[in-house]
């Protein structure tokens, strides 16, 4: 499990459950189906964000489309951030508004800002999806979530840069994840996620529902709901363009 | 002899004796002169950035009173999330009131340009511009005009205009947090450029109407302030408007001009430490006229002893050696406060200009600060310049009151 994908993108089909059976697996094996799991050649998603904070709930519904590894789109259709487009082009982040004319590149400290005022920010978004290449795993302990059984993976990064130095990841045998936190350089709590449901679809599993709480703001809180979900459709290239973002 | 005739004899014979030592007169004169010139210019200068500052805060700031949440000083850069709600209704209730002029509703924010792969940071202002006191018009660059309200099109500061290197008629692309934390960008056609004589808004600036300002921080019917001009009391307008605006929330306030800044308290304790300052000013230069006074007692010995032999009581002698610091002091604080008030006036027409210094201080202070000569400045000036002088001759004088008159006349003090 991947937390860009866990959270607003969804879309890319992350925690399809791998037929991989049940025997013990190590760190490493756990880590490759995690990478596995969470990538499709395709997908198309519906479904919606629930910022829950000191104002109150705000609910933004969007659509979002992927290919690979690298290429996503995501268009708000409601809400506050209506008429928004965000597209990822392996780590280029470009964000589109209705009231303005061009694309805009996130960069530098922009990429720490929130999409769509929830706990997800654009560098989650942003960066190589394998999380092989970047972190070394190494098992911590084992837990029930949920009722099922997880392996918790301790996963510190290879090279400083990285946006999360330390990541803890519980992992159902079948190379799923279940819940993710992500902490600082000096292992200090930044952003939790949770699997709340999950959805068949194309014969594979996939995160329908997922809670997102980033621990430096306080009271607030992120619900990401799919409604709908198709893996491995046809998308057509074109999809992921500076082009696509003009209005 | 009558007293008022010993009296004017006193005061005949201390110009008299003044005269018989022009150079050390003149010296004593000029360093009270030098210390009242200081003095004054000090008063007026200090005065001239406490105007400017009341005017400033009125005009960029506050206006007379302001309205906003109690929570916004506290919240910093997250200013979005301290508003002034439903200003729709509350602006028409507050304009009805007496001693009401005007309410202009103001949205401030930041936002940023992403430009050749760094991201250039801005302040964020959406205003009315017509009854907002900062008056915009006023400080645009020639060609420019002014944002229709609800449009994409904004005024940029001169330091905005520099950095990005970008003028009126371009376009402009910025990225602004909203109220809730999301984001959301705006393409700007920019109508001018504006250098409001303020160091702060050198830095970058981005204005615009404030409907235009609320679409895109999506305040909805939200405020970050309201500016309240008023012809009356302040602080009675205030008091007025608190029922109202804590009817729409308890968090909100309607604070008088002078209750907002931190600064401008600190101005009347700026302005103790200087009159301290002024102080010691008039005692170093009176230091001199001790020194004076000292060697006039003892060069004078023997006519003191003279004076007292032939029936002058002590108090006059001392009343004499009074009287001629007191002319002294005075002749050089009436020269030093009068050049002061000429040299203020000058300057209060001149200006002098801090733009390099104040460039990026928000201290609500102007790049060119004039001089305010207040009526009262040369008459405290002078008063205190005489005054310490007159208080540090009676050190040296004080060595009469044990007069001998025979040691007196062997020339011994």
């Amino acid at each position: 499990m991947r937390l860009r994908m866990l959270s607003l993108l969804v879309l890319i089909g992350s925690f399809a459950v791998s037929p991989l059976g049940a025997q013990a697996a190590s760190a490493e094996e756990l880590l490759a189906r995690l990478d596995h799991n969470e990538t499709s050649a395709s997908a198309h998603s519906v479904g919606s964000i629930t910022v829950e904070d000191r104002f109150g709930t705000k609910v933004s519904a969007f659509e979002s489309w992927s290919q690979g590894a690298d290429r996503s789109l995501v268009v708000f259709t409601a809400g506050e951030e209506k008429g928004q487009k965000i597209l990822r082009l392996k780590d280029t982040i470009y964000v589109s508004y209705p009231e303005a004319d061009k694309p805009v590149k996130i960069q530098g400290a922009a990429l720490k800002d929130s999409v769509a005022g929830s706990d997800f920010s654009y560098e989650d978004m942003a960066g190589d999806r394998s999380l092989a290449s970047r972190y070394s795993p190494r098992v911590i302990g084992q837990e029930s979530l949920g009722g099922e059984a997880c392996t918790i993976l301790e996963l510190r990064a290879k090279k400083p840069g990285v946006a999360y130095p330390l990541l803890k990841i519980w992992v159902t045998s079948g190379g799923d994840g279940r819940k993710v936190e992500k902490y600082s350089q000096n292992e200090r709590l930044l952003k939790t996620q949770e699997v709340l449901a999950v959805i068949k679809t194309a014969g594979r599993t996939v995160a329908s529902k997922l809670a997102l709480s980033d621990a430096l703001k306080g009271k607030s809180k992120t619900l990401f709901e799919l409604t709908k979900i198709e893996l491995d459709i046809a998308v057509p290239p074109s999809k992921f363009s500076l082009e696509e973002l003009t209005f | 002899m009558k007293k008022s005739r010993v009296q004017k004899q006193i005061w005949t014979m201390a110009v008299r004796n003044i005269t018989r030592r022009p150079r050390r007169s003149v010296l004593s004169a000029l360093a009270i002169g030098v210390a009242a010139l200081t003095v004054t210019l000090l008063f007026s200068l200090i005065d001239g950035v406490k105007f400017d500052m009341a005017t400033n805060l009125q005009r960029y700031t506050t206006a007379q009173v302001l309205v906003e949440d109690r929570g916004l000083v506290r919240a910093g850069a997250q200013a979005l999330a301290y508003t002034v709600p439903e200003v729709s209704t509350l602006i028409p209730r507050l304009a009805a009131r007496p001693g009401v002029v005007a309410v202009s509703p103001r949205i401030t924010s930041g936002g940023s340009v992403f430009q050749d792969g760094d991201a250039v940071f801005f302040g964020l202002m959406g205003q009315d511009f017509a009854t907002d006191p900062m008056q915009l018009k006023e400080f645009l660059a020639p060609g420019g005009r002014l944002p229709v309200a609800g449009e994409r099109e904004a005024l940029i500061s001169s330091g905005l205009a520099q950095k990005l290197g970008i003028q009126a008629g371009q376009t402009l692309t910025v990225v602004t947090q909203t109220r809730r934390g999301s984001s959301n960008g705006m393409t700007f056609t920019l109508t001018g450029v504006v250098q409001p004589n303020l160091g702060v808004f050198q830095t970058p600036w981005l204005f615009t109407s404030f409907e235009t300002a609320g679409r895109l921080t999506k305040l909805g019917d939200a405020a970050t302030g309201l500016l309240i001009t008023a012809d009356g009391d302040p602080a009675a307008v205030a008091a007025d408007l608190t029922p109202l605006v804590t009817a729409v929330s308890p968090e909100l306030t309607a604070r008088p001009w002078f209750q907002t800044s931190t600064t401008w308290g600190l101005m009347d304790l700026a302005g103790i430490i200087y009159g301290f300052i002024a102080l010691i000013f008039c005692a170093l230069a009176s230091t001199v006229v001790i020194n004076t006074m000292l060697m006039v007692v003892l060069e004078r010995s023997r006519e003191i002893g003279m004076l007292a032999a032939l029936g002058m009581d002590q108090r006059d002698i001392r009343n004499l050696f009074l009287a001629e610091s007191a002319v002294l002091s005075g002749l050089g604080a009436l020269t030093g406060v009068v050049l002061g008030c000429v040299v203020a006036a000058v300057l209060s027409v001149t200006g002098l200009d801090y733009t390099e210094a104040m460039k990026g201080v928000n201290m609500g202070v102007s790049n060119i600060i004039r001089p305010q000569l207040l009526v009262q400045t040369p008459i405290i000036t002078f008063v205190l310049a005489t005054g310490v002088a007159l208080v540090f001759t009676l050190v040296p004088v004080g060595r009469l009151r044990k007069l001998a008159i025979v040691d007196a006349l062997r020339g011994e003090l």
